[in-house]
């Protein structure tokens, strides 16, 4: 019996101005849960991206069951065993579980030995096998639309499965999973490792890592760390290694004060009926106000619908005693109000355009000679101004922000806002996907925000974040306010009870 | 290696352009007639039309849209232009009660048409969601069929001198300066200050870059896209008013695959099919190079058909080059 | 608000509960299975066509071929 399963050697990747990996290493021993860990830009899906044959490695090799081994692309890699199911879901939606399963590789017969047909029998049987052996209790017919976004996930964990891989990769598998579910695709893993399979388990949660991974190699800027069992490891020794110094406090000391009321929510209903409804909250001067919740809480369409990008049915938002009428998202603007979303990529930045284009794309009306023309002077300075302030690592303003770091693409997106001077600035998971030093500078700036005066709604999946952050909590579940934590109570407890309180 | 990946690059992404500037050398030396003072009158002349649709279809090009009614529109305009630029002694004058109108008002009632085109366009696309793919295909339709109606499918001709004299003219008589090279560049001028140096511009670069970011960030996609839409009709509108100018007269059939062209030279000249990229002195390189191509080609008397064949090819070498540049992001 | 405001706003972004965006141009690229090496290729075939094409049209309208 082999050492090792898998080996991957003196890999090296260059990406146009970036060594994306840099002699990294991998060693995974059969029948095992080997966790990879590092920053946003450690490497580690990278790494994994070559292993599957998605990227093509510039140096190095792949050691597979004693042999040497080229992977040329995922077709390849599904043939010799290795399975990967990835971080952002790709679903067809309008086709049926089973369909998606097999997508690609459906199972066929011939007609008159000659047309070649998908037999939908076969497919519909095996996909509901493999559902029920993994404890998953989905009907293969039935439309993949119809089910949750978490529910979605575990059917991509399950085509992976399907493909009868040694191998299995799993790249954020819990990011959008509730606690049951967490615990149903644990119990996926224990089965898997049984019957002989390994896994590879990319997260950055490390108390999930913990508890689930044998051994966990550790990545920085695209090296290899080292590698160490579960049971050495603590949640602070892994985040010293990943960053590569000590880091003291997580979060900043904050100063702010929070004065009175300035925005009042009430009755805020969607106009889809499983969207959020009956919303009933206030806003303080100077408040960090964090909102929690499982995926599918419906938070971020709360606060898209505040900022007038969704539709509402009924309801009043109150700011400084004016009642206003939302239903663009100018009319939030000038009201002073903004809104950084969850999606950096794809609603945030605008990847072609420079950082100067993108700090100053929603002021440009403060820069207008004669009324018509940009005055590119000022607007240099406000961005030089707003790189020096917030920090920002980029070359130049003229730089195309799509080759700046996660961390300092954000801050050109706060930098954008605050160009307006808004009141009210609606964070949605304003630290998703940066690494660990760059979160820190970015509480930073949230916390100067508020001692400033300004109020901020965050919200977050990440529990410790908001305890860290906010002021105060409101929870929420299926589209409900199912609380308010502050003090005493903003523990994880608690707040896992409200957000989990009409959980299905 | 890194020096070497870049260069190599830079020929890769300008290969349209030095392959064509290089075949144009080439028949220089095999025929040095070639180099003459009316190949150049025509390439200046041919650009500036040329050019002046291209700007237009940029718009679209650069918010992730497109614009097929180009031509046919430019054909509708040549065709009200002429109709109402013939010479008062014409004997198959179209409206022969009617004097001769002053030319200006002719421009402008061009334009009035031309615009309205491209505001049904706008509406179409930015209100009802409809592709514009698919909207400005059926609009070449409608378009054509306007034209047909206007025109009862006959040719216009006999038109006026001081009308044809805005091609055929030159900036104090100096051969290398052609009227039409000057309004071309006077567009030029305006649209690059509109791209580069307006709200409106940004916005438009915006939105092609991601949309989603741009609604975010409040900017007015309905009404940006809407100036972009009209904008390319005034553009269309000008460019057959002079289209009529040049060609001294007018019929239903031009125009007619005018807006592949001008694709063609977007395309060359740096507009992304991805959206978010694209300046004006790239479209006039690359409208300026393929105007280029084409006048070598009648020069060496290659056969009409392999012009087509050439031509097709050009473009869909362009657009695989640009579709490179995004694939070689992996 | 009225039904009108769905298909302006609520129309353009992804679907509340199943999270599903519209496609999109890149993601077609993304799953367009070419590499740069084919696509190279591509380009260098058609490059060979277009003198080709030049070539055998200059001598067919010259009445040679």
């Amino acid at each position: 019996m082999l050492e090792y399963v898998l080996e991957m050697k003196g890999v090296c990747k260059y990406f146009p101005g970036v060594k994306a990996l840099d002699m990294a290493e991998m060693h995974l021993r059969p029948g095992t849960v080997h966790a990879l860990m590092g920053e946003n830009g450690a490497g580690k899906s990278t790494l994994m991206k070559c292993l599957f044959g998605v990227y093509k490695m510039d140096e190095g090799e792949i050691i597979y069951n004693g042999e040497q081994v080229k992977i040329e692309n995922p077709f390849d890699a599904l043939q010799k065993g290795i399975a990967m199911v990835h971080q952002e879901l790709q679903p067809i939606p309008e086709r049926s579980i089973a369909e998606n399963i097999y997508c690609g590789r459906y199972p066929e017969t011939k007609i008159l030995g000659l047309i070649r047909t998908v037999n939908h029998k076969k497919m519909y049987e095996q996909t509901g096998a493999l559902l029920k052996s993994l404890g998953l209790n989905f009907d293969p017919k039935a439309k993949l639309g119809s089910l949750s976004v978490s529910q979605m996930q575990l059917v991509e964990i399950a085509k992976a499965v399907s493909a009868n891989a040694k191998i299995v990769i799993m790249d954020e598998p819990t990011s959008s999973l509730t606690r049951n579910e967490v615990d149903t695709l644990f119990s996926i893993i224990h089965r898997l490792k049984e019957s002989g399979c390994s896994i590879i388990y990319i997260s950055h949660k490390m108390e999930e890592i913990l508890q689930i991974s044998d051994e966990v190699t550790i990545m920085r800027d695209g090296k290899y760390i080292g590698t160490w069992t579960s049971k050495e490891l603590t949640t602070d020794l892994i985040i010293t290694r990943m960053v590569g110094r000590e880091l003291t406090n997580l979060y900043p000391k904050r100063e702010n004060v929070p004065g009175d009321v300035i925005l009042q929510v009430e009755d805020f209903t969607s106009i889809h009926p499983k969207s959020f409804r009956d919303v009933n909250f206030d806003l303080r001067k100077g408040e960090i106000l964090g909102v929690s919740g499982l995926v599918g809480a419906q938070r971020t369409e709360l606060m898209e619908g505040i900022f007038g990008l969704r539709a509402s049915e009924r309801g009043t938002i109150t700011y400084l005693g004016k009642k206003l009428r939302i239903t663009r998202p100018k009319a939030a603007i000038e009201n002073g109000i903004a809104l950084l979303t969850e999606d950096r990529r794809g609603s945030g930045i605008f990847g072609v355009l420079s950082v100067a284009d993108n700090v100053s794309i929603a002021s440009l009306q403060q820069y207008l000679n004669f009324h018509i023309m940009l005055n590119d002077k000022k607007i240099a300075q406000l961005v030089k101004d707003n790189v020096k302030k917030l920090s920002i690592k980029t070359p130049s303003i003229k730089t195309q922000i799509m080759s700046l770091s996660g961390g300092n693409q954000q801050k050109v997106i706060i930098s954008r806002w605050l160009a307006n001077d808004p009141d009210v600035l609606i964070m949605d998971e304003p630290t998703r996907g940066i690494d660990v030093g760059a979160k820190y500078e970015i509480y930073c700036i949230i916390a100067e925000l508020a001692k400033q005066g300004k109020s901020i709604i965050m919200i977050s999946s990440e529990m410790p974040e908001l305890i860290g952050m906010a002021d105060r909590i409101m929870v929420m579940c299926d589209g409900r306010v199912t609380g308010f934590v502050d003090g005493e109570q903003m523990n994880q407890e608690t707040i896992m009870e409200l957000a989990t309180r009409f959980a299905s | 290696m890194r020096e070497k990946q870049s260069f190599g690059n830079f020929l890769l992404n300008n290969a349209m352009i030095i392959f064509m500037i290089g075949a144009a050398i080439v028949v220089g030396l095999l025929r040095p007639t070639f180099f003459s003072m009316y190949n150049f009158k025509n390439l200046i002349s041919n650009t500036a039309v040329r050019f002046i649709i291209a700007v237009g279809v940029s718009g679209c090009l650069i918010t992730k849209g497109t614009d097929l009614s180009a031509g046919r529109t430019v054909g509708l305009a040549a065709c009200i232009a002429a109709t109402f630029m013939q010479a008062a002694d014409y004997t198959s004058k179209v409206y022969p009660n009617l004097g001769e109108l002053p030319m200006l008002m002719v421009l402008l009632g061009v334009i009035f048409v031309s615009v309205l085109v491209g505001l049904l366009n706008g509406l179409v696309i930015a209100l009802l969601n409809v592709p514009p793919f698919i909207a400005t295909l059926g609009m070449q339709t409608i378009v054509y069929g306007a034209c047909l109606v206007f025109t009862g499918a006959q040719p216009i001709g006999g038109l006026r001198k001081d009308y044809t004299n805005l091609s055929s003219g030159s900036i104090f008589n100096i051969q290398m300066l052609p009227y039409l090279g000057l309004f071309a560049l006077i567009i030029g001028v305006i649209m690059w200050f509109v791209y580069n140096k307006t709200p409106h511009g940004k916005y438009m670069y915006a939105i092609g870059g991601n949309e989603n970011s741009a609604e975010v960030s409040g900017i007015n996609t309905v009404k940006t896209k809407l100036m972009i839409y009209m904008t390319a009709g005034l553009m269309y509108g000008i460019a057959g008013f002079l289209l009529g100018a040049k060609s001294g007269g007018a019929s239903v059939n031009m125009g007619m695959g005018y807006e592949l062209e001008a694709i063609a030279g977007c395309t060359i000249g740096g507009v992304s099919t991805n959206g978010g990229v694209g300046r004006i002195s790239g479209i006039l390189i690359g409208v300026l190079v393929f105007e280029l191509l084409k006048i070598a080609m009648q020069f060496m008397g290659v056969e009409t058909s392999y012009t087509y064949i050439v031509q097709g090819i050009v473009i869909i070498i362009a657009v695989a080059l640009d579709i490179r540049k995004y694939v070689a992001k992996r | 608000m009225e039904q009108k405001n769905e298909n302006q706003w609520d129309g353009k972004r992804p679907d509340p509960i199943t999270q599903t965006k519209e496609g999109w141009y890149e993601k077609l690229l993304a799953r367009v299975p070419l590499t740069v090496k084919s696509l190279n290729i591509i380009i260098a075939i058609l490059f060979l066509l277009l003198v080709a094409a030049l070539v055998i049209g200059t001598l067919k309208g010259n009445g040679i071929l």
